[in-house]
């Protein structure tokens, strides 16, 4: 589904990623873990298109298209999915009227007819209840004043509305307290099937408690420098990540 | 050409053509008097900074006043079909014709008296070209069933239009009102001066729309008097014009008076809309809030000045004011400016402006969810400008404007 080769990106003329490579299949959930400024959330920014990001070397494809050089829109219109570390407060922007445009375009992009107002309610409805979001949020402009955990679950909501083939959750867990992250990670895994991944980005290894993932990668200074099962986040709790400084790359 | 001596021309060009034998009856005598002793705002004149209006009025052809009474047939605008009003139609600037709705609306004309105080040349340059005012009163204790509609036509005839009128809303009457040109392509001055009375307890709900005359060139004085526990909200929305200049005074003469100012301008292309607002607090006890929100594009200018008095005797005045804008393009620009004049010590004030690009970060995350740029930028933009007409209380208008005003944000 998703296939990262030799990826080098970074930001205003400084590099980041050094050399990413990394496979995920449909139905697999990869975490991605590493110490602040390894590189983690800049490895999602690209793949999600954030412009201020520049790819200098390296390929990725999803789906068998090249990824890199599509729109933001595009990537979403595809299927991926990027939760926010920090989700974007826009006043005057209704979540409802959001999502309506927000699906209805990517319908479009599919060939498929726009929902009308009777079937677009229904589906609201329905990924409401999975997801343990309160109407009344959704009533109100986006992100407008939200908890941090309201945001968190705002933005799980809106990946049950769309139905990505991929969801990279950025830091996701952060600012979560105990109940909201437990919220937030029963949605994902209700959301979970056999046709769709999950990239999971995240300095702690509390979230992969209950998002259980299938491969672990640590991520060091632009590269991945140790893959394994979900063991590895274990250790890396109890070792902390100085032992992994010192491994060679194995990517 | 240097601008003194342009004014100069400009200015033997308009005594040229005021109407034969006008200069004899006094009023029009000392308007013109007045007018040439203030002469048109040049470089320097602070008032007018930003807005050359010499410079522009140069660019024009040749200005005068239609000759004669026109009869036109005057259709009435789009924007206004299907509804019933109390129409009050003024042909190249003078009043034609009225039809109306409520026998509770009485349309009389008289000589115009330029008050003293009257400080910007325009207002004396209307007043010249202008003999006689027209009058519309609200009678006393009537909420009018139909919308009051003044609506601007021009026959082609005149490059000079000074339309002049006054509207009274007797104590306790309630009305909506909307001003606005009917569409057309001519190239004009229009220099308007209007004055509305809201009597004590009368209630007014004002709309003056400006779209749909891409070549005029417009200096508009609006005065709004409030008395004594009235309610005034007040909505310029500045769509398409080439040159607007907008004085709006809001004369808090009451207590318990609440008032709402509320300004939309979205120039682009090379033109410019200028809103100069003032808010007199002459009275205590009274409320006033005014937002004007602006987005430029292209090689457009906005200008806001927000001028506010709170007179010493008007104590417990709460005054509030802001000004935000959008700049779309590198070679848009806008000037803002809060003035606030405060003699009394026992008030609430508060002024803001803000002038900023659009937020990278929320077109990023609107984009992230599948919606298109074009789309998401006039999503975003919708959300800044619907606050300036969503306390509108005639629906039907603001889902009118809300379609005008998406339809012009697609095309940023």
């Amino acid at each position: 589904m998703l296939h990262i080769h030799n990826l080098r990106a970074g930001i205003e003329g400084k590099e980041i990623l050094k050399g990413i490579n990394l496979d995920v299949k449909p139905g697999e959930v990869h975490a991605i873990m590493g110490p602040n400024g390894s590189g983690k959330s800049t490895l999602a920014s690209v793949l999600s298109g954030r412009e201020e990001y520049q790819v200098t070397e390296g390929e990725v494809t999803f789906m068998g298209k090249n990824l890199l050089e599509m729109e933001p829109e595009d990537r979403a219109r595809e299927g991926i999915f990027l939760a926010f570390q920090y989700p974007v407060e826009i006043p005057g922007v209704s979540t409802v009227n959001f999502m309506k445009t927000a699906i209805n375009q990517i319908r479009t992009y599919r060939g498929e007819e726009p929902l009308d107002a009777v079937a677009f309610l229904k589906l609201m409805k329905e990924k409401m209840k999975l997801v343990e979001i309160d109407q009344s949020l959704l009533n109100r402009a986006l992100n407008e004043g939200f908890s941090g955990g309201e945001k968190k679950r705002n933005e799980i909501f809106q990946m049950a509305m769309l139905e990505p083939r991929l969801s990279i959750l950025d830091e996701t867990d952060s600012g979560l307290d105990i109940d909201a992250l437990r919220i937030v990670a029963n949605g994902v895994n209700k959301l979970r099937n056999p046709s769709n991944a999950t990239i999971v980005v995240t300095h702690y290894q509390r979230l992969l408690n209950y998002i259980v993932p299938d491969y672990v990668h640590v991520l060091f200074n632009g590269r991945i420098v140790k893959s394994g099962d979900k063991e590895l986040a274990l250790e890396l709790e109890k070792k902390g990540y100085d032992w992994i400084k010192n491994e060679p790359a194995t990517a | 050409m240097t601008i003194a001596t342009a004014n100069r021309n400009l200015i033997s060009e308009l005594e040229s053509v005021l109407p034969a034998g006008s200069k004899s009856e006094p009023a029009v005598s000392k308007a013109w008097e007045q007018f040439i002793q203030t002469g048109l705002p040049g470089q320097k004149s602070e008032e007018y900074k930003y807005a050359p209006i010499a410079r522009q009025l140069e660019k024009l052809p040749a200005l005068k006043p239609s000759a004669g009474d026109v009869l036109l047939p005057t259709p009435l605008p789009q924007f206004l079909s299907g509804q019933t009003c109390n129409y009050i139609v003024f042909v190249d600037g003078r009043f034609s014709s009225a039809k109306l709705a409520d026998k509770e609306v009485k349309v009389t004309t008289r000589t115009t008296e330029e008050s003293h105080d009257a400080k910007d040349p325009f207002e004396w340059l209307n007043a010249a070209f202008s003999p006689s005012l027209t009058i519309i009163t609200v009678e006393e204790g009537v909420a009018l069933q139909h919308p009051i509609a003044i609506v601007y036509h021009s026959s082609g005839r005149g490059t000079l239009v000074n339309p002049r009128w006054t509207l009274q809303l007797l104590k306790g009457s309630k009305a909506t009102v909307i001003e606005m040109c009917q569409p057309h392509a001519y190239e004009l001055f229009q220099n308007k001066k209007s004055v509305i009375e809201a009597g004590e307890k009368a209630s007014l709900e004002y709309l003056i729309l400006q779209d749909g005359t891409p070549a005029q060139t417009e200096v508009n004085h609006t005065e709004v008097r409030c008395a004594l526990s009235s309610y005034a909200s007040c909505f310029t929305i500045s769509l398409n014009s080439r040159f607007v200049r907008n004085n709006m005074k809001l004369v808090v003469d009451g207590s318990q008076v609440e008032a709402h100012l509320y300004g939309l301008y979205l120039p682009s292309g090379d033109s410019l809309i200028d809103n100069h607002t003032v808010v007199d607090h002459r009275q205590p006890e009274s409320f006033s809030n005014e937002m004007y929100k602006g987005v430029m594009n292209d090689r457009s200018k906005g200008v806001f000045n927000g001028k506010i008095y709170v007179r010493p005797h008007a104590q417990k005045t709460n005054a509030f004011q802001s000004n935000r804008n959008i700049l779309l393009s590198e070679n848009a620009t806008v000037n803002t400016k809060p003035q606030l004049e405060i003699w009394a010590d026992d008030v609430k004030c508060s002024h803001g402006c803000t002038t900023g690009q659009l937020d990278e970060e929320a077109l990023f995350y609107l984009r992230s969810r599948g919606i298109d740029k074009r789309s998401a930028y006039a999503m975003l933009l919708h959300a800044f400008v619907a606050e300036t007409f969503k306390e509108m209380k005639m629906t039907q208008w603001k889902e009118t404007i809300d379609g005008l005003v998406t339809s012009r944000l697609l095309k940023v």
